[in-house]
This record gives C-alpha cells, structure tokens and sequence, in this order.
C-alpha cells in the first residue's frame, strides 16, 4: 500500500466507526415503523377515502382475525417452537360453533366455549406430540394441519353448514345461528366493533403475560435456552406444554371471530390466516429491534399487512401483485431482524 | 536491515456503541517466541484476538505481516495472512458431524479451486499426512464431536498448520485441561515455536504464562499497560494486571471443623460415565473434587443434580432420602449446579445480564407472579456489584468477556438458599484478583451448605478444599483430608493405573 492512500482509508474506517453504525442501528429499529408511518402517509395522499374513521374501523376490524391467529403463532415462537396448525384450528373453531349451534341447537355462549375447547385440545395433541415424543415442532404442528383440516372436511361432509342443510341422515337441520354469537364481529361497543376490543384486549393481556410475568419470562427463557432453562429448574415441558395450549386458544379465539364474521360454517375457511399469522409474528421480530417474538411487533406486522391490503385494493392493485408485495416486505423484515441478530 | 518482526500490531482499537474497549494497541511477535497475553476479564484480550483474525470488518489501527500491512477483514483473508487460532471454546470452529479428516481439510474443501468430486481415500491419506505434523493419532474417519477436548484442539492445530499459519494464537486453551494435558499442550508450542512460528497465548493461570512464555504483554482497561521483555514473577504480572498489588492468595487458614453432614450420595452410578461413587459431605466444608478432563466430575455433579439420569444409587440430604430425577427437583430440595459449559448450558444469550442473574430466583422478584421490575434491577445491580461483574452490564450477556460471563453464570445461583452448591470449573477463565474473590464467596457458602468444588486445576482445589475426592474413569480413587496429600501424589492418583489397588 503506497502513504498516499492511507489517508482515505483511515478515513474511512473513521466513518464507519462514527456514523455509520448509528444510522444503521436507527434504521435496524425504526425501519418497519418508518414503512408503516411511510405508507400510511402516501396512501392518505393518493386516496381520500383511505383516511376516514370508516376505512379505519373496517381496516382494524378486518386485521382482528389475523392479529389473533399471528399472536397464536407468536406464543409458540416465543419458546422457540413453531405452531403452523393455527389456521386449521381457527377453522375449526369457525365449524365447531357453527354445527354446535346449527345442528345440536347451542347457545351462543355454548358455541364459543365449545370452539375454544377443540383449540385447546389440538393445542394439548401438538403439546404431546411435540414434548412427549420429541417430534420437531414443525413437523408435529404440520401435521395436525393436515389431520385438523381433514376432520373438519369430515365433519361437514363437503357441505357448508347453514341452518336448514341437509343432514346426512336426510333430515334437515333445525338449529339457528343465535344472533348474539355474529354480535362478535357485527355488533358494536362503544361505536367500534365488538371484534376489535376483543383483539386489542387480548393482546394487551397477552403482553403484559408475557412481558411482566414470571410465567412469561420463562417462557422466553425456555426459548432462549432449553437446556440453560431446564439446569436453572425450569419445568420446559411443562412451559412448552402452556404455550401450545395457549396458542390453541388464539387460534380458536380468531376462529370464533371470523365464524360472526363469515356466519355460515364453511370448511378450511382458516388456512389462509396461517401464512399471514406467520408473517406478522415474524415482522414483528424487526419492530424496535427486538429481533425476538413479541407481542406489540406482531400487531404492528399485522397492521402493515392489514394497511397494504387495504390500501391496494383500494387502489386496484390486483390480488396477486399484492401477495407478492406482502412476501417483499416480510423479506425485507426478515433481513432487518437478522441484521439486529448479528449485528457487532 | 534488520527483519522485520512476523507480525506488528500499530496502534490498534476497537469501539462498541462508542464505548473504546480496546485502546491503542502496539507490539509484535518474532518469529519463534512465545509471548502471552494476561488481563484482568474484559481487559480486551478476546477483543484484540478477534481483530487478529478477522472477526470484525472493522477496527483501528493497522497490523503489518513481515513487514507489510495485511487486510484482516474477514476470517479467510487473517488466514490468507497467516493467522490463525485456537479458541477455549473449540468446539466453535469444528464441524461436529463431518469426520476427522474432513475438518483437516475443511479449509481446502472450502477453497473453489478444490477438485468438485471427492475421494473418500484421497481425502483421508491427505488428512492424515496433516494429523501426523502433530502427532494426532486418531481415526481419520470419526465424526469430529466424539474426540476429546484436547484432540480437538490438536485438530485445529494441525489444520492451522497446513494452511502454512505463522502465528498461531491460543485463548485460554488450558481453561478446562488438567496437568497432564496443559504438559503436552506445552510441549506441542514450544515444538511449533522451534519450527518458526510466533505464539500469542493467552489465560489466567499465571503459572502457565511463567512456563511457556518468552516474553509477557499486559493489557487493562483495553491499553496496553505493560510489556515484560523477560519472564516476570506471578505477583508482577497480577500488580500490572489488577492496578495495584493482588490480594494475597496464601491458601487461606481456616481450622474448620466440619458441621452436621448434609449430603450423602450413595452407590451413584452413570451409564458408561460414573461408577459406583459414594461420599458424604457436611456443611461448613468444602469438598474436592478432582481428576482429569474425562474422569467423571462432571458427570457425578450432573447426576447429583438430576441433569443426567441416573442408573443406580441415591441421594440422602440430612439423613432423608430424597427424589431427584430431574434439575426442578434438585433445585427444590437446596441442591443448585453452577454449570461447566457456560454458553451451552448457563446462560441465556439474548438477554441482558439483569434477566439472567434473575432467572433462576425469578419467583424472589415478583408479587403475585408479576415481576417487580425495580426489585429485579436492583437484586441485579448488586450482584453484579459483589462480583465485580464488568463490562457491557446493560446489555445482552454474550457481549460480556468471558470471565464476566462465568461470574454471571455463578451469580445467578446465589440468590437461593442452598443447601448443597455443585460447583463445576467454576473459576474457569475468572482473572486472579476475581478469582480470590470467588474463593472466599464459596468459603462464605460453605458456611450454610454442603459445597462440592470440582476443578481440574490441582492447586486449586489442594488450596481451598478441606477434604478431596480423586476421581479417574468415573470413581473415586482417593480421598484425603486437608494437607493429607501432595501434588504429586494426587497427579500420579488421576492418571496412573497401578496405585489403583493401594486404595
Ligand atoms: N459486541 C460487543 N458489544 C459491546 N461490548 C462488547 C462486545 N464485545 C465485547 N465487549 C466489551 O469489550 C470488553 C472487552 O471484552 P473481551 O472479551 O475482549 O475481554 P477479555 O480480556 O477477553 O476478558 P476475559 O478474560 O473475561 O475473557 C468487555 O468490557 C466487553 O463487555
Ligand atoms: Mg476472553
């Protein structure tokens, strides 16, 4: 290296050291909030409708399901497993209620319990699979996708459970889907829809849960380290075992939500919420840098994807476009938090 | 003109977050010497060795090999260099499941020119011609976890070598080796410092630095403080260390007269690891244990704690006998553990140091089962002020210096109420000034439970423990009572087969 060149380098070197980690760390933890701020901003600008308390309400409201099926997910990431079975237990929960009520005459509050049960023992299977015969959490909870999706498709016979069909033994059902039970998503609360207290109250409690409790901090111990966690006394399986029932319950808890919403018991009407869920737990990673699943990154993923989805359509983006601009930022997010990860 | 030095270190530093961890450091290495690097935990020595290799993209300063300036950006480009090292933790540069001789020649495999197709055969006599340039006899097709630690730090050794490595660093190589094996680490330097190469060695066990190094560097605080261009004296290098003169380490005189007896293990016995072991140990003492790497300490200590089943033999703690099948019950019942494997099985690498000093105590910490935050911080702040914990203390644990790490692992511990302490290497990469401070924790332990002190470090265990178990191939071969035994006697116990009978 000739003297003359010296100079520059050390400049450099000076530059990286100074400003260039700041920025960087700035743009590490801000970055998804500035691309939500960023968005929000340009689609008030181009479109006058997109700023209104009705768009606002209906976009919250829209994103409710979502946020509680990607919380489901989030626990179980939380002790560094990975529960992909939400979406089949969500519409699960959507056919459980429904036939509770169309079939065998349930009350609303029956119809809710019942579907929140069928979470909660999917949830103890993937627990047992997963804690007790060691399966890969992945493996396990794809599974129990597979095998949930497949009952419900038993269970409705390739039907769409309405009151009034046709059961398989030829009569008709007499049952009625008790308005009370649709109020969850279609009434209203102090002017907002029920469905959105319902997701804000759930995930108010749930990071207060996992943020301010000892339960909670030992579940992100067991997720930080397994072994560490069992040689501190940690019962692991016992934490591993809560956090794929309380995913269960979520997921279930999103379900009953989209049955009020949709009012007829269609089946796998909750795959789809499962790679969104999954894609705003993982957003959330990014969110402030936490670089670890969290309760307010994922709602915070969660409103990203529910504000592109209503901001495109409002802007006749084509339904496809839009997945694909989905994946680009889950991506983008996913560099951000692994950038966090390694960062030093 | 005079040659130049094989390696010079010009004014060389590095920043975290705007914090200056390392200052403004110079020196070289010539080519067949020795020269050790010693710091108190957190001094920088990890830090600087980092920079050597590569690790960082960025730092300040310049380091010229023979004379010319060389890029270290990147792990490859310091091997490009000639640089290369053996981390305590070597476990971090092998790949576990690959063979032997596939991680002597994991370098080449790397390379893009290497040939696409592989030979079993080829790579393996290729291999094996690396093995024997230091003397690592072992089968090339062996995946790599199943060597002990001391053929893998051969291992890297010899892989070093055949990428023509000029300077070879070793970071506290010792840390978890007995005499036996730190003799034939020894012997393996001085024959790579007598092939030419230039050595910086590193740890904290000052009678190591006074045998093997030529010339001794002292860093504190990140700045190079002092250079000793022959051998010093221990107490020399600790006063440069620490500051000021180093509390005096005379094994301290306690008469102590053993308390009621707490534990009583009986006929424990580990599938293929511990046979047969029985002992008791009473409170107000500190018991022993020793034995090379391999012999079974840990292994015993794990079982005691419920971390390894057990496959016969039980448990009695004051006079009753209890059920410990796994850490929650040990935990329980007043046994706690204070792990060998720091990073694998202490601590929880994300969080902050707060989160896990609190972690195993947490319930002390909350009401109703939420977490008092201020409560926890300051149960924090003051462990982290009574160990001397240094360094990034606000943020996560793996940005600590391995020494701070290790007080961590042990600190969390102490907010319990033990009623036996299973101590594993608990002083392993703890500086000399902390590391007395820890001696006299556990004494002040000894006090309220049952302490089992396990190290392979002899002197160690001979200065403070009151009675000693010696172990070898999983039992105990020895027991003696303070003062009862020697060094010797102890070494020839651990390693040879023939005193076997005398017990
Ligand atoms: N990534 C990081 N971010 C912030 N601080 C760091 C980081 N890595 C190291 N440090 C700090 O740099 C200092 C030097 O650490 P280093 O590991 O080099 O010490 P050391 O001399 O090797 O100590 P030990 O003997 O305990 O191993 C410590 O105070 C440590 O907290
Ligand atoms: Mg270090």
């Amino acid at each position: 290296m000739t003297p003359s060149q010296r100079p520059a380098q050390e400049t450099h070197v000076r530059a990286t050291r100074d400003w260039a980690p700041a920025l960087q760390g700035l743009f590490l933890r801000w970055g998804i909030l500035a691309v939500l701020f960023g968005l929000i901003v340009y689609l008030s600008m181009v479109q006058p409708q997109f700023l209104t308390i009705t768009n606002w309400t209906n976009l919250i409201r829209d994103m409710s399901v979502e946020t509680l099926v990607a919380l489901a997910v989030t626990v179980s990431v939380v002790v560094a497993g990975f529960d992909v079975s939400v979406g089949a237990v969500a519409g699960m929960a959507v056919i459980v209620s429904m036939m509770a009520m169309v079939v065998y005459h349930a009350s609303a509050a029956e119809a809710v319990g019942l579907s929140l049960l069928s979470g909660l023992v999917i949830g103890a299977v993937n627990a047992f699979l997963i804690v007790r015969l060691r399966l890969p959490d992945l493996l396990a909870t794809l599974g129990m996708l597979f095998v949930v999706d497949g009952v419900q498709q038993v269970f409705v016979a390739g039907q769409t459970i309405t009151p009034g069909m046709t059961l398989p033994n030829g009569s008709s059902a007499t049952g009625t889907i008790q308005p009370s039970f649709l109020a969850i998503d279609q009434g209203r609360f102090l002017h907002l829809p029920i469905s959105i207290w319902i997701m804000f109250a759930v995930a108010m409690l749930l990071w207060f849960f996992l943020s301010s409790t000892r339960v909670g901090r030992l579940m992100y111990a067991v997720g930080s380290n397994q072994e560490a966690a069992r040689l501190s006394g940690v019962n692991v399986g016992a934490y591993k075992t809560g956090a794929y029932l309380l995913s269960g319950f979520l997921a279930a808890l999103g379900g009953v939500v989209l049955a009020a919403r949709i009012g007829v018991g269609e089946q796998l009407a909750g795959d789809p919420y499962m790679l969104n869920g999954v894609a705003a737990s993982m957003i959330g990673f990014a969110v402030l840098g936490s670089g670890r699943a969290n309760v307010f990154g994922t709602f915070i993923g969660a409103l990203l994807m529910a504000v592109m989805v209503n901001g495109f359509t409002m802007l006749n983006v084509p339904y496809y476009t839009q997945q694909a601009m989905l994946g680009a930022v889950m991506l983008a997010a996913l560099a951000l938090s692994y950038a966090v990860k390694s960062r030093g | 003109m005079a040659v130049p030095p094989l390696i010079a270190l010009e004014g060389v530093g590095k920043r975290f977050d705007g914090v200056a961890v390392l200052r403004d450091v110079s020196f070289d290495i010539r080519s067949g010497e020795v020269v050790s690097l010693c710091g108190a935990n957190g001094a920088g020595k990890s830090t600087l060795i980092k920079i050597m290799t590569g690790y960082y993209e960025s730092y300040q300063g310049r380091v010229r090999i023979d004379g010319t300036e060389a890029r270290l950006h990147s792990p490859s480009g310091a091997r490009a260099a000639g640089i290369d090292a053996v981390y305590q933790e070597v476990d971090t540069c092998i790949a576990p499941d690959l063979s032997v001789a596939e991680n002597l020649i994991l370098y080449r495999l790397a390379n893009p020119h290497y040939p696409l197709w592989q030979n079993r055969r080829r790579i393996e006599a290729e291999a094996r011609a690396i093995a024997q340039t230091v003397d690592l006899r072992v089968d090339m097709a062996r995946p790599a976890r199943l060597l002990t630690l001391q053929q893998k730090q051969l291992l890297v050794i010899a892989r070093a070598l055949a990428q023509r490595a000029r300077v070879l660093i070793f970071d506290e190589p010792t840390a978890s080796l007995s005499q036996p094996e730190v003799e034939r680490l020894f012997a393996t330097i001085r024959d790579l410092r007598n092939r030419g190469l230039g050595i910086l060695y590193v740890s904290h066990r000052l009678s190591e630095l006074l045998a093997i190094s030529d010339r001794v560097l002292v860093l504190r605080n990140g700045e190079l403080v002092q250079s000793f261009d022959s051998v010093p004296t221990a107490r020399d290098i600790a006063t440069a260390m620490l500051g000021a003169p180093p509390p005096d380490d005379a094994p301290q005189p306690y008469a102590h007269s053993a308390g009621p007896t707490v534990l009583e293990a009986i006929g424990i016995e580990v599938r293929g690891k511990v046979h047969g072991v029985s002992f008791a140990a009473a409170r107000g003492e500190i018991l022993g244990i020793t034995g090379l790497v391999g012999a079974g300490k840990t292994e015993l200590l794990r079982a005691l704690f419920g971390a390894d089943a057990r496959t016969a033999g039980e448990i009695r703690l004051h006079g009753r006998l209890v059920h410990i099948q796994r850490p929650t019950d040990a935990v329980k019942n007043g046994i706690y553990l204070v792990p060998e494997e720091r990073r694998r099985h202490g601590l929880f690498l994300d969080f902050p140091v707060y989160k896990n000093l609190s972690s195993v105590f947490l319930a002390r910490f909350c009401r109703l089962g939420v977490i008092d935050a201020a409560s926890e911080r300051r149960g924090a702040a003051q462990m982290i002020e009574r160990l001397h914990i240094s360094g990034a203390v606000e943020g996560p644990v793996a940005h600590l210096s391995g020494g701070n790490q290790q007080k961590v692992v042990l600190g969390k511990w102490l907010f319990g109420d033990p009623q036996v302490l299973l101590l594993d290497e608990v002083t392993q990469g703890v500086d000399v000034g902390t590391r007395q401070e820890i001696y006299r924790l556990v004494r002040e332990m000894s006090q309220r439970a049952a302490v089992l002190f396990a190290s392979s470090d002899i002197d160690e265990v001979l200065s403070l423990a009151d009675r000693l178990l010696v172990m070898r191939d999983g039992r105990v071969v020895g027991s003696f009572a303070r003062g009862e035994v020697d060094r010797q006697t102890i070494l020839e116990l651990a390693a040879n087969v023939e005193r076997e009978m005398v017990v």
